[in-house]
């Protein structure tokens, strides 16, 4: 009976998806380890936390919206436009609270302008978002006259300075963020809604959800999470370039969360999951830095591991529809 | 009859609106600038602003036509951009050789986004994130960050620095010219450019009528990047370095000047004309912009915006037509009780 249970717990969790990306995530550690010992060592984890941590606050926002169903390509150049406002506004005396807070304003503002293209216009989100995405950037590179904002405020770094038993609190941060985002997307009805929206938008529009509105929310939501990636590495760095984010860290937060297992099409996936594929991405990149691979790498194996992920889900996705199928025939 | 109302259809069509842009465009800057835009030098710099963005412009349209989007172009270029360059001064084969391989390169990585859209169902557009983000990488690795310098190849210089007619007619403007009139006929006046424009406006008709949308579809990634290829050799050509990111900006710019041209983000819809207008709307304005010093981020800025707004027409336009559309098939079918004789 016992060893039953035993079986029966096993065989769950092997169909699991998180399971296996544990066990990848596991290898992907063990490998590396066994190539140089030192990736183990209690500085290198924490640079990986380090790494974690701005891409995985604008993770949680992307990959919210991915399930509801909607795409932001702009979120990079958002958060960096968002957090240079802020940083401006910081050097001319504010304190920084209220800086903190003007970035956030400012990336719900572009959070919102995404919206009304979206949703006013009829444009599809993903070229919209590029569109405006190449506004932000121009104006970054415009107020900064291409060079970096220096942020003098020594208590707006320790924001991102401060430890908790060794471990960064930027890194709790994140924790944090995921646990709240977790909660919210399978303990409440806007949860609830968000993946049935991104499931299925016609039969949510039927069963009476205002299927603009969620969207609308992910959107800015998504924006405003972007600027905060952004403040976080900006007290870190005590600086922001006009190049820092943009492109390249959307593409690696949409990675993340796709290789936890969040559908593209949107209705699928858990912050669960997102936050195991974050760890294995950057587990896998940091790797890579360690093996003293150029950076160039990075960006390839991103490429690389996102089409990975986007084949394991369409393998998957047509499984489940055959499984359906052949229920639906018995 | 006919012929006044194909005058009123001229005049509220789209074509004639970029008309109207370009030359209002054209006389505020040479208001600004004291006449040296109208310059004959620099109408040549205007057409030549044009030649790198005109291949990928052309090379989206026709994809966009078919109802996808190749977000890679500007990486497939300047990959082959590199390929070319290490293929001149590295292999000792003959130049036409070496350019022949950078086209190779270029269709080829086009078909890899066609496998990735079709045989495995991607988005158009993830995949060629992802593919570009990849050849951006490997360009990287292949030359560096410094870019690789092009020295003492006498095609490529004939192809890059000759002009005709007194310096005011480059061979590269003439190429790029050509490749948007042989597209244009292309699409106007044979089967297959109409097989394009309905693969686009309905893929489940065409497949039912029997097209192959399928493999009309990997044809035209192939050629997204062969296009793409051509520019990036041409730009280094002109600029006798190759960089891992040389034509990168330019994608947008592409598909930027598409879009105003009305070639619609949903397929089905467009011609080669509207996409040339296009391209003139943004030279023109990018000519001016350089002439008057204004700095480079505003192009940027206006690109976004301009991108945005093109958009935002196309997605209006797309809803007023489905009404009226509607609305017609409303007022022409019967009374639901009424019968007719």
């Amino acid at each position: 009976m016992e060893r039953n249970i035993a079986a029966r717990i096993f065989r769950r969790a092997t169909l699991s998806r998180d399971f296996w990306l544990v066990i990848v995530l596991v290898a992907v550690i063990a490998v590396f380890t066994s190539i140089n010992r030192l990736y183990m060592s209690f500085n290198n984890i924490k640079n990986i936390m380090f790494s974690v941590s701005v891409s995985g606050v604008m993770m949680v926002g992307i990959a919210t919206l991915l399930i509801s169903g909607n795409m932001d390509l702009s979120a990079g150049a958002v958060g960096c436009f968002a957090t240079i406002v802020g940083a401006l506004l910081m050097n001319a005396g504010v304190p920084w609270g209220l800086g903190v807070l003007a970035t956030a304003a400012v990336g719900a503002l572009c959070g919102f302008i995404n919206v009304l293209m979206a949703y006013k216009l009829g444009i599809m989100p993903f070229i919209g978002t590029l569109g405006v995405s190449f506004v932000w950037q121009g104006l970054a590179n415009q107020i900064t006259h291409n060079a970096a904002v220096h942020i003098e405020n020594e208590s707006f770094w320790k924001l991102g300075a401060g430890k908790v038993f060794e471990i960064p609190m930027v890194f709790l941060y994140v924790v944090i963020l995921c646990v709240l985002y977790g909660l919210l997307l399978k303990y409440t009805k806007l949860g609830r809604r968000v993946y049935i929206c991104g499931g299925n938008r016609s039969a949510a529009r039927l069963a009476g959800i205002n299927n603009e509105r969620v969207g609308a929310m992910m959107m800015i939501n998504c924006s405003v999470l972007a600027s905060l990636a952004g403040i976080i590495l900006a007290s870190r760095m005590h600086e922001i370039t006009p190049t820092n984010l943009q492109t390249t860290s959307t593409m690696s937060a949409i990675t993340a969360a796709l290789l936890g297992g969040v559908a593209f099409m949107g209705g699928i996936g858990t912050m669960k999951g997102a936050f195991i594929g974050l760890l294995l991405l950057n587990a896998f990149k940091n790797g890579l830095d360690m093996l003293g691979m150029d950076a160039y790498w990075q960006i390839i194996a991103n490429g690389l591991l996102l089409i990975t992920a986007i084949i394991v889900d369409y393998v998957n996705q047509r499984s489940l529809s055959n499984r359906l199928k052949q229920k639906l025939n018995d | 009859m006919k012929n006044g109302a194909s005058r009123r259809d001229f005049f509220t069509s789209k074509t004639f609106s970029l008309m109207l842009i370009v030359a209002a465009l054209m006389a505020l800057f040479t208001a600004l600038t004291k006449g040296a835009m109208v310059n004959p030098l620099n109408i040549r710099n205007i057409f030549k602003e044009m030649t790198i963005m005109s291949f990928l412009s052309v090379g989206a349209a026709v994809l966009m036509l078919s109802g996808d989007v190749d977000l890679s172009a500007g990486a497939i270029g300047s990959f082959a951009g590199c390929v070319l360059a290490l293929a001149l001064m590295e292999s000792g084969l003959p130049a036409w050789i070496c350019y022949i391989l950078a086209m190779l390169t270029g269709t080829a990585c086009g078909f890899v986004n066609a496998f990735l859209v079709n045989a495995l169902h991607f988005q158009s557009f993830i995949a060629t994130l992802c593919t570009s983000s990849v050849l951006g990488g490997v360009g990287f690795m292949l030359i560096g960050g410094q870019g690789l310098k092009v020295k003492g190849v006498a095609l490529l210089n004939w192809l890059g620095d000759t002009k005709l007619l007194d310096g005011l007619l480059p061979v590269t403007i003439i190429i790029s010219l050509v490749f948007i009139i042989v597209y244009g006929v292309i699409l106007a006046k044979t089967r297959f450019g109409r097989s394009v424009y309905l693969c686009g406006g309905n893929r489940q008709a065409a497949y039912l009528s029997g097209l192959y949308p399928t493999k009309l579809s990997y044809i035209l990634f192939m050629n997204s990047g062969f296009l793409a290829s051509v520019s990036g050799c041409i730009y280094v050509s002109q600029v006798k370095t190759a960089y891992a990111n040389s034509i990168t900006s330019y994608q947008f710019t592409g598909l930027t000047a598409s879009i105003l041209g009305g070639v619609s983000f949903m397929g089905g819809a467009g011609g080669m004309s509207g996409c040339f207008l296009g391209m003139l709307v943004l030279s023109v304005f990018y000519n001016g912009v350089t002439t008057m010093g204004i700095d480079y981020n505003y192009r940027t800025i206006f690109n976004g915006v301009l991108l945005v707004l093109g958009l935002g027409l196309d997605a209006v336009n797309a809803r007023r037509k489905t009404r009226r559309a509607l609305r017609r098939s409303l007022a022409a079918s019967p009374a639901p009780n009424g019968r007719e004789d």
